[in-house]
């Protein structure tokens, strides 16, 4: 949390370098903060539906360890490969 | 008789194996301090995996991840949302670390705090903190390897009996093989959590309503729906938590998890930091096993109601319902596990950082390399005995007060944060900030009442952190712009 509010007003002097596809890894990251935790778990914490026999809350929960995995598969991916050297 | 046998049989052939599997790695590490507590930045992906992993299935996961679920519900779902957010900053931090570590020689997380602030003092406070907050943690593990093992046998074993025997194994390949033996020994163990972890948590809700989606619809019938609406319940475990306390104990988790000394300092030992990153975007993965670790604790709310203490809901399961010895046997092995892998891994911090960070620089004279690995291997053994001695000895209240203080470890986060990425922060600013969270953090933990909102205690030593951390570094004159630029220049090789 502190990465965010941090980094916003130091940005000048700041050595981070946020690529493209870091920069879509960062949102879908922030987008995945909110959502389990507040305010998306709140509109997604009711018991009902039963998803695949889950309860939603938890299901939603579930779902957003799938989409972390997937960004942080495809920051990975890009990551290595644009610098094929840094190994 | 004849299954207390059986489960002794299968316990004995899992430690004798964990044991093997730890002391093997001992064969190939070099020498000196770089192999006994970095194992030669030699780790590879799949070893790296599982001690990553180990570090969230512990005893705390196998048996209190239940106990969440059964008595508070939908709050247990915080496990899972701060390991997500937690751990994607290991990504961008473990690079740096392990580029530096190996140009420097640095093993351990307060060395690196301590070179980029010119600070000895920071690093052996740190190293005193974080000797103190481990000790606790071990006890922890320990008494739940003695419990578990206590009550499978139906005290056949004795509790102070089952520990010692569990810990012994541990401290022989900790003392031997160093973090190869954590490493090593948490693969093993970490499959063999993983393989039950899904067998009991598909298998109960089957037994016991016929299915995950039977017993959900169970547990709603039953009129507990208030359980499964999230954030789940209070500590009290009858009225509805809220978001501010939800939210925050997250928050203050998720910050903490990545500089956890003993989990930041594994960024060392990897390969190279495409071989720490892999293994880190895979840590999700494991997430996925806290999945079946609830269900076991849903499984018990409406075929079990009333257990007492919540955390024993597991065990207490699997003793009432007529199960082969040979699964409760294994289910054993699975929590000994679950509590070795942890205690593995912060025994051998523990040692290394004692050593590393509070000894070695107050000493006079450098010591050399097998003298260092030697004092490492010493202190392995006392904190090993000091801290069965509280498992076995000590009120157990003393331990789950020193957890409180875990709000702590979350304080480290801004200043390692700012290493790498603020050049302007200085040596006056991260000690500021540092010890006013910590400061801040206890205050509000000894007296929750003063608040002024329903949230975590870390929340107000993060806040008052980072602005203590931005005015005085702001305030005090730059640090030296050549070993600054050393940090915030380690982003590529």
């Amino acid at each position: 949390m502190n990465q965010k509010q941090k980094d916003i007003p130091a940005r000048k002097h700041f050595t981070f370098t946020l690529n493209r596809s870091r920069l879509v890894f960062v949102i879908v990251m922030s987008f995945a903060v909110l959502a389990v935790v507040w305010p998306g778990h709140a509109i997604f914490s009711d018991p009902l539906p039963l998803i695949f026999g889950f309860p939603l809350s938890f299901a939603w929960v579930i779902l957003w360890v799938l989409i972390s995995f997937a960004a942080m598969t495809g920051l990975y991916v890009s990551d290595h490969k644009h610098k094929a050297e840094d190994v | 008789m004849e299954s207390g046998t059986a489960i002794l049989i299968i316990v004995g052939l899992y430690l004798l194996v964990s044991l093997v599997m730890g002391i093997l790695p001992s064969l190939r590490i070099t020498s000196g301090v770089d192999g006994y507590v970095a194992g030669d930045r030699n780790m590879n992906v799949f070893i790296m995996y599982f001690v990553l992993g180990a570090s969230i299935f512990s005893s705390f996961a196998f048996l209190g991840g239940p106990g969440w679920a059964y008595s508070r519900g939908a709050a247990a779902f915080y496990i899972i949302a701060y390991g997500l957010i937690g751990i994607v900053p290991l990504y961008f931090f473990g690079p740096r670390a392990w580029r530096l570590g190996k140009k420097f020689g640095f093993v351990t997380q307060a060395e690196l705090l301590a070179n980029r602030f010119s600070s000895r003092s920071l690093s052996v406070i740190l190293g005193l903190l974080s000797v103190a907050v481990f000790i606790p943690y071990l006890t922890l593990q320990m008494i739940g390897s003695g419990y578990v093992l206590n009550v499978i046998s139906e005290g056949l074993i004795p509790y102070w009996a089952g520990a010692g025997i569990t810990y012994l194994v541990v401290l022989i390949y900790v003392y031997f093989s160093g973090v190869m033996g954590v490493g090593w020994s948490n693969a093993f163990q970490g499959m063999i959590m993983m393989v039950l972890a899904w067998i009991l948590g598909i298998y109960l809700p089957t037994e016991l309503y016929g299915g995950i989606e039977e017993m959900f619809t169970a547990i709603l019938d039953s009129g507990k729906e208030a359980m499964l609406q999230a954030p789940g319940l209070a500590g009290n475990g009858s009225e509805p938590w809220n978001w501010w306390g939800y939210g925050s104990a997250v928050l203050v988790s998720a910050v903490g998890f990545s500089v956890w000394p003993h989990f930041f300092m594994r960024s060392y030992a990897a390969r190279s930091p495409k071989s720490f990153r892999l293994s880190v975007v895979l840590y999700p993965t494991f997430l996925l096993f806290m999945v079946p670790i609830l269900l076991i604790g849903f499984s018990a709310v409406v075929a079990f109601p009333g257990v007492e203490p919540a955390d024993s809901i597991l065990p207490y399961i699997l003793m009432q319902l007529d199960l082969p010895a040979v699964i409760i046997g294994l289910f054993c092995a699975g929590a000994l596990a679950a509590s070795m892998s942890s205690g593995d891994a912060i025994l051998h911090s523990a040692a290394s950082i004692a050593v590393r960070d509070t000894i070695r620089p107050l000493l006079k004279n450098p010591i050399q390399d097998n003298t260092e690995r030697f004092m490492i291997q010493m202190l392995v053994l006392v904190i090993g005995l000091i801290s069965y001695l509280f498992a076995v000895v000590i009120d157990i209240s003393i331990v789950s007060l020193l957890l409180g203080a875990y709000g702590g470890v979350a304080q480290i986060f801004p200043v390692v944060f700012a290493m790498f990425y603020w050049p302007r922060a200085t040596k006056s600013g991260a000690l500021a900030g540092l010890f006013g969270g910590i400061a801040v953090n206890t205050f509000f933990l000894l007296l929750p009442e003063l608040k002024p909102l329903p949230v975590h205690e870390g929340i107000f030593g993060l806040a008052v952190n980072v602005i203590l951390l931005i005015s005085i570094s702001l305030l005090s004159r730059p640090d030296d712009p050549e070993r600054v630029e050393k940090f915030t220049e380690s982003g590529s090789a």
